[in-house]
């Protein structure tokens, strides 16, 4: 654990990038293709599961202030259980990393460079990731804080400038769809991206003050963006097209004319889509490091982190064949697995710290 | 230790990881090393099967020779004959000494028999190639697409080009055509019952394919021309609209602003220019028919009268009633015409498939119920700008 | 100190037991140096003296005129006598007298100015300090021009350039501490700040890091500047280096720190942010309006210098598809005949101009000119007939060649040319990716930058919205109430 603050404002970036970061390029497709044209509708009722979710999350970390997830497990339920379970929460932490990675490789390889061996777009961005996390979490907080104001700048003009193509009879009809029925649809949606914000319960230490403050405004602002991002979708592509498509943003980018000599604008909305791409993936990748750093007890975050690039690029290429796979296994599994680890296994922890609190006197979990 | 090791291993590491890179740049690509596309033309072998693509390449050298009046080829036209849409990159590799760029392609010509077997093969592929666009103008021709793109057009270097910029200037002009013609449009609608209108191409039938016809200073000749529209349902081409019925199906559709118009006051010719047309649409269900409200309101702009008709408040309101009658007669002709054919050319069905409410349930089953539309039109005009004449010149 | 000639280790004495003929061992330590000058003089009522200086670094006037005068003219008493101190010293206030603590420090003074006069039948010695060396005249900044404002710059003496920050901050509250560095130059330092405005972490820094120092010579500020720098490897400076008073002045106003070196017209002022190297002192003399819209500009300048060539080889290498088509059909027909890829066409341009650019800094000034003229257009345009380079090519390099002068701070710049070439490798590689890549590398390195302990992109991160009236914009003075909290304000309101 480094010596680090992160303030509220920074943080709430943070959560942000985190939330959004891949979720507005991949999600809209996936989502107007379940929900037609209400889909923009569907962001509001899983935001507020997970605002829920992350509310319980807090309550945890008030327990056990000053700790990290890894380091609640630990201290919770001892060296062996714990550190089974917070070996589990590293190797989510992996996970998500090198989803992330894979995310970008897929997006490079398909839209602009289709020639370039996969590997290189993960290794050079993980390389900078690593060296980010070896900066320790307040650089990574300042790329957050100075990059949103940009990225969020050329998207809003971008979005600005496609609205020549608005037409609201998109929209027709309205809230048409079977409620019951597209709650259950979406509700991968719930697994990524708002489960693995887990990840950010091992930067809850670092926030000057009550990191709730910044955390739940952080996830409710994201929802309301995704939620508006796929409605401008809709309007702009229409259902058909957006539902058929991938990467629906980009091909709006892409066909995008809004004077004779605005055209092209794919390559903005590619740097966009990369650096947001590339502050989750710093974050999430700190995240991994400093896990596996607190469960080995290890205080040079730059021995990890090298080591952790190669692993993290592997299991990059190795964590789905294709798209087609990736989007089975993603209706079918995203939400049982993430639900485990931010759900499940966050309830038994606050189970079993409610019970050592109670049953065995004095024990009381005070200051680490 | 570790620190030594740091110091030796570190910087080995990286060096060769940075060797890695250099044996990169797998996706460069020289800029003269690509032949870039300015026009496909599409067509279908009726004898084999296969499809036939034409590629006109741009010659980058014989269009800046051509700044300088040199006699150079501006562009060049590639035939090849394959079965699917995917194959042509293959063939083209044989042939031509550059690599295909069809990234800044500005038109597709699709040939009249193709059209009315159905595009959605070229759709598809088209979509799912990464360095396509689907923003690009698509024309449909009657004429030979061999002449089409063989065929070298003044005043525009590159034909791809000239009838782009063409189509372009039809909504604000003419209303002859829509903005919402390219290719992107037509697939929004390949799901629905909805019509549209893709502008229809047609080459003057003396051209001489070769740079000589950019010396020849007569314009029509060996010229493509925009000449109506197709009409298309889903992904094929069901029939043919002159240009004036193309204007009016655009303005109902409210994508067509400005048309011009001829009327006619007491044997007298009259030119008018119909501007800024707004309409609004207003179906809804009455015993189970549905009703369809036009109300289209436009300011005209008098372009030349004959009339030798003083400019007067009576002769405005001859003009207004002229010109809102004949419009109605126009729509209610063109709407019997459609039904006789099959054709919903007013768009009942797209629109009934857009409303909510559970009195359209069954409506919306009905795949034939917009051939019983009721019609109300309600056309306001007003004339409101007239030139700089305050009378006509009367002559003797 | 490494010393070899240490004189105070081999003569230590005691004050009052300063041996015989020292006025000889002075002579003898120096060297017999030819500007040494060895006077007798005759003391009233008797007694002589040695009056020794070196004229080259003495102001003569003064010592005929008043000490000489002092000693030759008057009834004196005698030396043993209490009067005959204070008679001296009331005699010339001007100038501090001392007496050396032993022989060594003797030799020091000697070649620091002093004048020793040896009283040879007591031995003892005073030193008296009516040093003036030669030093240039107050002129106008070489590379900080500004169109209004002040323009004096300046000089290699460090009197007078710390009268010039005196004489602008007239407040008790400026402090100045002066520090010897350089075992053989033996450099005066000084250290100046506000007291009640900087902060008193950044001084500490400020001290100790100098006090740290340990070298034998200090010729130059940009020799202090090496050694107190932050210790990470940076393209980017960390400390802002100006031949401006005023510039100076209002630094310190802002509770930064400022380093002077004798004998460099180059002042050091520390902690920096990024964002500073964006503004021009004319910034602060012109309206408003115009100097946030220059500031966007220089912003903009730099954003040309590093991207535009990296750019134009992403995209005409990679990503074709992004050109307008009528540019790209121009670029075609352009490269048609030119050997090499564009790459290689833009890394040899560009170094064409950096070896131009060196060229003409070593140029005399007559035959600079012709330089510059015949290097820019001829050479460009006899590439482009030769075949060798497009015209585009030629474009992209005046560009950024041109941009890469309007930043204010020179340093800054070459900071800037460093970024272009390594864009431009990465560009050439991967495309706008590699390009992407370097930038967010980039922004990772410069927001784990600090200097003197503040961070390097303050304020944009950490946010601190209030110094934002002075970053990116300028608002009108009447705005500016805080001080800026790159240094924690001690004060809020100005």
């Amino acid at each position: 654990m480094e010596r680090a603050t992160i303030s509220q404002w920074q943080f709430f970036i943070i959560t942000l990038n985190f939330t959004l970061g891949t979720t507005f390029f991949i999600r809209p497709g996936v989502l107007i293709a379940t929900a037609k044209q209400d889909a923009w509708i569907v962001p509001w009722w899983v935001g507020a599961a997970g605002l829920a979710t992350a509310w319980m999350w807090l309550n945890l970390y008030r327990l056990h202030p000053g700790r990290s997830i890894i380091q609640i497990c630990t201290s919770t339920a001892g060296k062996a259980v714990g550190g089974f379970f917070a070996l589990l929460y590293a190797f989510f932490f992996i996970q998500i990393t090198a989803w992330v990675t894979r995310n970008l490789g897929d997006f490079m390889k398909t839209t602009l460079m289709p020639e370039t061996p996969i590997s290189v777009f993960h290794l050079m961005f993980l390389v900078i990731a690593a060296y980010a996390a070896c900066k320790g979490v307040e650089t990574i907080a300042r790329v957050n804080e100075s990059l949103t104001l940009l990225l969020g700048f050329t998207f809003v003009m971008v979005v600005l400038f496609s609205l020549t193509e608005w037409e609201w009879k998109r929209f027709e009809p309205a809230l048409q769809m079977d409620f019951w029925k597209t709650v259950k649809d979406t509700r991968s949606l719930y697994g990524f991206p708002y489960m693995e914000m887990i990840s950010l319960a091992m930067l809850f230490p670092y926030v000057k003050g009550n990191p709730g403050k910044s955390l739940l405004p952080g996830i409710a602002a994201a929802t309301g963006l995704l939620s508006l991002i796929i409605f401008f979708t809709i309007g702009i592509l229409g259902v058909y097209r957006a539902s058929h498509l991938i990467y629906p943003l980009y091909i709006i980018a892409e066909e995008l004319r809004a004077a004779p000599f605005i055209e092209h604008v794919e390559a903005a909305i590619a740097v966009v889509w990369l650096s947001s791409l590339f502050l989750k993936l710093s974050i999430a990748f700190y995240c991994s490091t400093i896990a596996l750093c607190d469960l080995f007890g290890l205080k040079n975050r730059s021995r990890i982190a090298l080591p952790l690039v190669f692993l993290v690029s592997g299991l990059a290429i190795t964590i789905m064949e294709n798209n087609v796979v990736n989007a089975q296994w993603d209706m079918r599994y995203t939400f049982t697995y993430f639900s485990l680890f931010g759900v499940v296994f966050p309830v038994v922890l606050l189970v079993w710290t409610g019970v050592r609190n109670r049953f065995i006197p004095g024990h009381k979990e005070g200051a680490s | 230790m570790s620190g030594i090791l740091r110091k030796r291993i570190v910087p080995l590491v990286a060096a060769l990881a940075v060797s890695f890179g250099l044996t990169g740049c797998w996706d460069i690509v020289e800029v003269n090393q690509l032949a870039i596309i300015n026009m496909i033309g599409i067509d279908r072998n009726p004898d084999t099967g296969n499809l036939i693509v034409y590629y006109q390449a741009i010659n980058p050298t014989g269009i800046i020779a051509q700044q300088r009046s040199d006699g150079k080829a501006p562009v060049y036209t590639f035939k090849f004959e394959k079965s699917s849409p995917a194959a042509f990159e293959e063939a083209a590799a044989g042939i031509m000494p550059r690599k295909l760029f069809p990234d800044h392609f500005q038109a597709i010509v699709v040939s009249r028999r193709l059209a009315e077997e159905g595009l959605l093969d070229i759709f598809n592929y088209n979509e799912n190639k990464n360095n396509r666009r689907s923003n690009v103008d698509v024309f449909i021709t009657n004429s030979p697409i061999s002449e089409v793109m063989n065929t070298y057009v003044p005043m525009e270097k590159l034909p791809g080009r000239s009838i782009r910029s063409t189509l372009e200037m039809q909504p604000k002009f003419t209303g002859r055509a829509s903005q919402d013609a390219q290719l992107r449009d037509v697939l929004e609608h390949l799901e629905s019952p909805e019509l549209t209108v893709v502008p229809l191409i047609r080459v003057d039938k003396r051209n001489t394919p070769n740079v000589n016809r950019l010396e020849d200073i007569r314009g029509n000749i060996g010229n493509l021309m925009l000449v109506g529209g197709a009409l298309f349902r889903k992904d094929r081409m069901i029939g043919e609209l002159d240009t004036e019925r193309v204007k009016l199906f655009l303005t109902l559709k409210g994508e067509s602003r400005n048309i011009y118009k001829e009327l006619k006051i007491d044997g007298h010719n009259l030119s008018i220019r119909a501007e800024n047309i707004r309409v609004k649409r207003k179906l809804t269900l009455k015993d189970g028919t549905p009703n369809l409200k036009l109300t289209i309101r436009s300011d005209l702009a008098l372009l030349m009268q004959n009339m030798g008709l003083d400019l007067n408040v009576e002769t405005m309101n001859r003009i207004n009633q002229k010109f809102e009658q004949q419009l109605t007669d126009e729509i209610v002709r063109l709407m019997e015409e459609g039904k006789s054919k099959g054709w919903d050319l007013l768009g009942v069905a797209g629109d009934i498939q857009r409303k909510r409410g559970s009195e359209w349930k069954d409506a919306k089953r009905d795949e034939e119920i917009w051939r019983h539309t009721k019609l109300g039109i309600e056309v306001v005009c007003k004339v409101r700008t007239l030139g700089t004449m305050a009378h006509p010149y009367k002559g003797e | 100190m490494n010393d070899k000639h240490d004189f105070r280790a081999e003569h230590n004495r005691r004050p009052d037991g300063i041996s015989e003929h020292l006025a000889d061992r002075l002579v003898e330590a120096l060297g017999d140096a030819p500007d040494l000058v060895d006077h007798t003089i005759q003391l009233r009522p008797s007694g002589t003296a040695r009056c020794l200086y070196l004229k080259t670094l003495v102001d003569i006037n003064r010592i005929e005129q008043e000490l000489l005068r002092f000693f030759t003219e008057q009834e004196l008493p005698l030396p043993e006598e209490e009067r005959f101190w204070e008679q001296l010293r009331g005699r010339m206030p001007a100038a501090p007298v001392s007496e050396p603590a032993d022989f060594g420090e003797c030799v020091y003074g000697l070649l620091d100015g002093k004048c020793a006069i040896v009283l040879t039948d007591l031995n003892r010695a005073l030193l008296i300090d009516v040093g003036l060396p030669e030093h240039r005249p107050i002129n106008e900044p070489q590379t900080e021009t500004t169109v209004k404002g002040p323009k004096e710059a300046f000089t290699e003496c460090l009197q007078v350039n710390l009268s010039l920050v005196r004489k602008r901050i007239k407040s008790a509250d400026l402090r100045l501490e002066e520090l010897n560095i350089g075992s053989v130059t033996r450099t005066t330092v000084v250290v100046a700040y506000m007291r009640s405005l900087a902060q008193p972490e950044v001084v500490r820094q400020f001290h100790e890091r100098l006090r740290a120092i340990d070298t034998d010579s200090v010729l130059d500020s940009a020799y202090i500047e090496e050694w107190i720098r932050e210790k990470r490897p940076t393209p980017f400076p960390t400390m802002l280096s100006t031949e401006r008073p005023d510039v100076v002045a209002s630094h310190v106003l802002e509770g930064n720190v400022v380093v002077f070196v004798d004998g460099s017209p180059i002042v050091l002022i520390g902690p920096v942010t990024f964002f500073q190297f964006f503004s021009a002192p004319d910034d602060y003399y012109q309206r408003p309006g115009v100097s946030s819209l220059l500031r966007w500009l220089r912003i903009f300048s730099f954003m040309l210098a590093i991207f535009v060539p990296s750019l134009y080889i992403a995209v005409v290498s990679y990503h074709q598809a992004l050109l307008p088509t009528t540019l790209l059909i121009n670029i075609a027909s352009q490269r048609e005949g030119v050997p090499f890829p564009s790459y290689i066409e833009a890394t040899l341009m560009l170094l064409t101009f950096e070896v131009l650019r060196e060229a003409g800094l070593r140029m005399p000034r007559v035959a600079g000119q012709a330089i510059s003229i015949v290097g820019a257009l001829v050479l460009g345009q006899a590439a482009v007939d030769a075949g060798l380079v497009s015209p585009a090519m030629v474009i992209v390099v005046s560009i950024t060649a041109i941009a890469n002068f309007v930043s204010p701070n020179y340093n800054f710049s070459i900071s800037q040319r460093l970024l272009q070439f390594a864009f431009m490798a990465l560009a050439a590689t991967m495309g706008l990716f590699g390009l992407l890549c370097g930038a967010l590398f980039t922004i990772v390195h410069l927001a784990s930058l600090k200097s003197f302990g503040v961070p390097y992109l303050t304020p944009v991160s950490p946010t601190v919205l209030a110094d934002w009236k002075d970053t990116l914009i300028r608002v009108p003075r009447p705005w500016m109430k805080t001080y800026p909290q790159l240094n924690r304000k001690r004060k809020r309101i100005r």
